[in-house]
């Protein structure tokens, strides 16, 4: 189980935040861009110290300012995608799997097996020997997942895991993450932006707006309103589009 | 919109058209005139017979040996000053920043008198380097000091604003993968960095081939020891002029190949921020 209490300032309002994660289960947070999302994941994984707090995962003390206790990012063994997938551009896509694997010592031998099994998990196979500079948004979306998820990392946190992946593959990730967080009962976190991904995969949801939990529940339960009402939401960008176009007022008001 | 008001409008665009295509043809020819015309105060015989002039190699030996080894130490110490300085935030950095960079503007012959009054014989640091035997003035080991000095912000700068400008994305998804600093640094930055770092090396490389001012002023004039290819040139004023002349048009053909080495460079620079 992931528990974690940061509270940070930031240069427009001070984030402070609790959650918690069981085991096999995916927490979906949402919210404005700049709402704090990213922040979040950000200092669950050591990349940058909140300024006070305490982040646990299965026990095991990641985070307490007052022990004195700061694990570095290497040793939290967390698989992490930005929204940037941030694919080695240079290496082919086997070695950008196998990147993990090597960095953490794994047997050479075992190895090229394990990244075989990650290649055709996500569909990989065939670009095996690509270099990862040369995929398409969505190819590189799914290298970068397999790439956190081949050393078997204790905890998920994937931010906008979807948005470059066409609707097929998408169907087939989402899927498979389900299963798979299921099946290894490490607790995920996922950034998202649309309820529709929401409901797809989170067991549960929290709407993050200025640092702050403003909403928690089951995605299904996820509040008409802030469908239409997210500032950049593609649903009012069109309408907003179309308006400007026709003359006809947009339907979605402020 | 009617006839006569076309004529005006079309009379500005053909003046501003030639006034444009004067201007290019001044600015091009101001910079490509003496560089033609050094190859016409020559003959491709009196070129190729003084091309093996033993000044003449041991100009282009020596040149080429000591920017060699003047871009081999500020690669090997710029790189991981620069890596070390850009993500790093100490008090007076800014000063450093200003340091590094004032070589750019200093005047070369500037930087040979310090050099010389502090390395030299009498020097802060060359008159006890004196007591052990140790002579650095008037050496090669003086000309590639020169060199250094004068040439390396060309890289530090590029080295500097490459790893600023790099998405930490890269680095910090390699960090959760468990990878150590070195690994990092060898195997992630550098090689999302090796396009500009090259196209900043090269430049440092001319800029080094090039160096006139600091030399003379700490190294001398010393065919051999401490003559390269412009020192050369200068020497021929006096000497034989043939000699200058084509040290001079080897300086040309060598400044338009890393010209170009660096344009290639340069242009596969992605920008990955």
């Amino acid at each position: 189980m992931l528990e974690a209490r940061v509270k940070k300032i930031l240069r427009d309002f001070p984030l402070d935040l609790a959650i918690t994660v069981n085991p096999g289960e995916i927490l979906v947070l949402m919210g404005e861009n700049g709402a704090g999302k990213s922040m979040t994941l950000n200092m669950i994984s050591g990349i940058i110290p909140p300024d006070s707090g305490l982040i646990r995962l299965n026990g095991t003390i990641f985070y307490d300012p007052h022990g004195g206790i700061h694990i570095p990012v290497e040793d939290r063994r967390i698989g992490y995608v930005f929204q940037n997938p941030a694919v080695f551009p240079h290496m082919t896509v086997r070695e950008n799997i196998a990147f993990g694997l090597r960095a953490r010592h794994t047997p050479t031998s075992t190895i090229a097996g394990r990244v075989d099994r990650w290649l055709d998990t996500m569909n990989l196979s065939d670009l095996a020997g690509v270099k990862a500079g040369m995929l398409s948004g969505g190819q590189q979306q799914r290298v970068a997942l397999a790439r956190a998820l081949a050393p078997g990392p204790v905890l998920l946190m994937l931010d906008e895991p979807f948005n470059a992946l066409d609707a097929r593959s998408m169907q087939d990730v989402k899927g498979f993450l389900r299963q798979y967080v299921a099946d290894e009962g490490i607790p995920c976190i996922l950034v998202m932006h649309r309820v529709r991904d929401a409901k797809d995969v989170g067991d549960r949801a929290c709407i993050l707006d200025q640092g702050v939990k403003v909403w928690e529940g089951r995605p299904g339960d996820l509040p008409g309103m802030y469908l239409t009402q997210e500032r950049g939401h593609p649903a009012r960008q069109l309408e907003t589009r179309i308006s400007s176009l026709t003359g006809i007022p947009s339907s979605i008001t402020d | 919109m009617n006839a006569t008001g076309m004529r005006p409008e079309r009379l500005r665009h053909t003046i501003a058209i030639a006034g444009a295509a004067a201007l290019l043809l001044l600015v091009t020819l101001y910079l490509a005139l003496p560089v033609v015309t050094l190859f016409f105060r020559t003959t491709p015989d009196l070129f190729l017979s003084s091309l093996g002039d033993p000044d003449v190699l041991s100009a282009l030996w020596l040149s080429l040996f000591t920017s060699t080894v003047t871009i081999s130490v500020v690669v090997l110490l710029g790189t991981p000053f620069a890596f070390f300085h850009s993500r790093s935030r100490y008090p007076g950095k800014v000063l450093v920043d200003t340091l590094i960079d004032l070589p750019l503007v200093l005047p070369p012959a500037v930087a040979g008198l310090g050099l010389l009054l502090l390395y030299g014989r009498t020097g802060l640091i060359g008159r006890y380097l004196d007591l052990f035997g140790i002579t650095i003035a008037f050496t090669t080991l003086a000309v590639i000091m020169a060199q250094v000095f004068v040439a390396s912000p060309f890289y530090i700068r590029q080295a500097k604003a490459l790893f600023e400008q790099m998405d930490p994305a890269y680095e910090q998804t390699a960090r959760t993968l468990g990878a150590s600093p070195l690994r990092i640094f060898l195997g992630i930055t550098i090689p999302l960095t090796a396009n500009g770092l090259v196209s900043g090396a090269v430049m440092t490389f001319a800029r080094a081939l090039g160096e006139f001012g600091a030399t003379i002023m700490f190294a001398g004039n010393l065919p051999g020891v401490t003559q390269t290819m412009p020192l050369a040139v200068y020497g021929g004023l006096e000497g034989n002029f043939n000699i200058g002349i084509t040290i001079a048009i080897l300086l040309v053909i060598l400044s338009f190949a890393i010209m170009m080495a660096f344009r290639f460079f340069a242009r596969r620079e992605v920008s990955r921020a």
